[in-house]
Parts: structure tokens; sequence; C-alpha cells
């Protein structure tokens, strides 16, 4: 009986952590109609088994390839959405701000966040899970006429991150200056 | 007794019956487009030869490909493709459309046979392929150092 009772509250324990930490950030679901009206778009979505599958393509006597290797080795998940307008107003700020809001939840932590008169923003969040590892990143990378959404979990550490920049659409960035956003948090 | 092997046979029959998600976007595109795929000869036999030789773990292709589409420049309307594309039950791993050309990667369930499916539409043409392929053996193939170690956690 007492046994039963600890698995029960064992079971309602897990239901009620799980999806603190299987929190994955939603994109609007009007993303799917702005293909037709961008310029240019790209969307990516590759999960578990085809991560793993991309890795078998990746060489791991090649310094490059290995550490990229190493890096999806621990992903369970790559998002990219990036849309290019003819002209300005050809997606809806509110959107956004929506992708915004959900990393203001205690889970995540800006990292960096740049703004400028001409409407060029970009923003960098990270999951930091129990363990200290990274959990998840989003960037949110726009201008008026584009933009950018990365979204990658699993687990990793953000120097290995900086070796995927440049591959699957994300953006190639520049780990001093992620470091140094850190520093001044 | 005979439910009970009518309801077995049609759970069995069942992932067959909804599995031809190649026929479900040529047709989709001939009905809409009104227009018929372009014949390519021998097409059948060598889809036989690929079945008994699975050359680079291939078990299996189809090729539609359509040309000449009402005579235009950029015929294809994308959200009706992403909705045709959406029917397959395919998993979509890449979707890219630049100025009216579109391409689609997808795959299905990731296993010993994947199926794997790439649409391209550009300007009035178009060719759809699938092809069900042996991950492991086609690495392998490939050959580089690496590659095909471990799958039996897929």
């Amino acid at each position: 009986m007492m046994r039963s009772a600890t698995l029960l509250i064992a079971l309602s324990l897990t239901q009620a952590l799980a999806p603190a930490f299987a929190q994955e950030v939603k994109f609007p679901v009007s993303f799917e109609k702005l293909a037709a009206k961008a310029e240019e778009s790209v969307d990516i979505s590759l999960q578990g088994p085809m991560l793993k599958l991309t890795t078998q393509f990746l060489s791991s006597s090649d310094p490059d390839q290995a550490k990229v290797k190493k890096v999806l080795a621990g992903l369970e998940n790559i998002t990219v959405k990036s849309y290019h307008f003819a002209t300005a107003g050809g997606y809806d700020p509110a959107d956004l701000e929506s992708v915004r809001a959900q990393l203001k939840m205690p889970d995540w932590s800006k990292l960096v966040g740049v703004k400028s008169k001409s409407g060029e923003n970009a923003d960098i969040y990270l999951k930091v899970t129990p363990d200290g590892m990274l959990g998840g990143v989003v960037i949110v990378a726009a201008e008026p006429r584009e933009f950018t959404l990365v979204s990658i979990t699993g687990k990793f550490d953000l120097a290995q991150l900086a070796d995927l920049g440049g591959r699957y659409h994300i953006p190639a960035f520049d780990l001093d200056v992620l470091n140094m956003g850190r520093g001044n948090k | 007794m005979r439910m009970r092997l009518f309801a077995l046979l049609l759970m069995a029959a069942a992932p067959l019956l909804a599995a031809d998600d190649f026929g479900h976007l040529v047709s989709s595109i001939e009905s809409h487009y009104h227009i018929k795929q372009t014949k390519i000869p021998l097409m059948g036999l060598a889809n036989v030869a690929t079945k008994v030789a699975h050359p680079a773990g291939t078990h299996g292709f189809r090729l539609a490909v359509f040309e000449n589409l009402q005579d235009c420049e950029t015929c294809f309307d994308i959200e009706e493709l992403d909705s045709f594309v959406a029917k397959t039950g395919l998993h979509p791993l890449v979707r890219t459309h630049s100025h009216g050309e579109a391409t689609y990667i997808m795959t299905g369930e990731i296993g010993k046979l994947t199926k794997m499916m790439v649409a391209t539409f550009s300007g009035s043409a178009a060719t759809i392929v699938e092809v069900t392929v042996d991950l492991k053996t086609l690495l392998k193939t490939i050959g580089a150092p690496g590659r095909a170690t471990d799958w039996t956690d897929f």
C-alpha cells in the first residue's frame, strides 16, 4: 500500500516537473503563411533521429567535422526559420514579440540583446539545465525586411555552440562577444 | 473469430494503404494544375532493377517530372504546395523558396528502410523523387571513415 502511494506521488511529481524540462519555444502558426508572402524563405527542422543521421555523414578524422559531430550528438532539435521580404512590413513584429515573451520564463536568460535605430535587432537567449549545461538556445535576429529565428534544444556547452555557426543556416557568431555579454549580465 | 481476423488484416494493411505519399503528392499536383507527368521510357525497368540489385542501399524509387506547366514562369503557389506537402504525412526537413522556386526535402520514419522524398518546383517545371533506402548501406557506400557506425539506437 505504502509502495503504491510512493509510486503514485513519484508519478505525479514526474508529471508536474515534465513540462518544465520539456518546454520548447513555440513559433506562431502565422509563420506557416509567411513563406507565400516572402521573397525568400528557409525552414529547417531537424529532430533526434535525423540529427543522428547527419552525424554519420561527418568524419571523425577531420578536426572541424569532428567538432560539429560532437555538438550534434548532444542535440535534440534544430529549427531554423528565415524569411526575406521585398518591402518592410512583410511580417507582424507582434509575432516575434510572442516568441520573445516565451523566453521571459525563469528557465531562460537573455545573453545578448542588440537594438539599432534602423530597426535591426538581435537577441540570444539561453536555457541552463540544473546540471549547469546549456539545454537550449534561441536566436532572434530581425530587420524591417527580414528575420531569422533559430531554436536549438539538447545538451551542449557554449564553446561547442560556436562550432555550429555557419551551418544549417545558423548565423556564425563570435564567442568572445557572447562571453562578454554573459560577463555583463 | 472472422471479425478478429478481418481486424488484424486491416491493421496489417493500414500502413501500406496510408503510405503512398508520393502518389498523393503527384495526384494533388496533377488534379490541381490539370497536368500529367512526363512519361520517361524504361523507368519501370530501372525500378525493377533497383528492387533486385539494391544499388547503394536503394530498395526502390519513383520519379515524376512535370514540364511546361501552363507555359508560365511562376505557376506554383507556395501556399498550395505547402498544403500538398503537409498532406503527405512525411516529416519536412527542409523547405526553401526563392523567387518562385521551391524545394522540399522530406523523410519518413528513420529506420532500417527509410523513405525520403525531394520535390523541386521551378518556373513551369517540377520534379518529385521518392527513394526507399537502407541508410546503413548507403552510408557504407559513400564510404568515408566514421560513417555507418551504430544504427541500433535509431
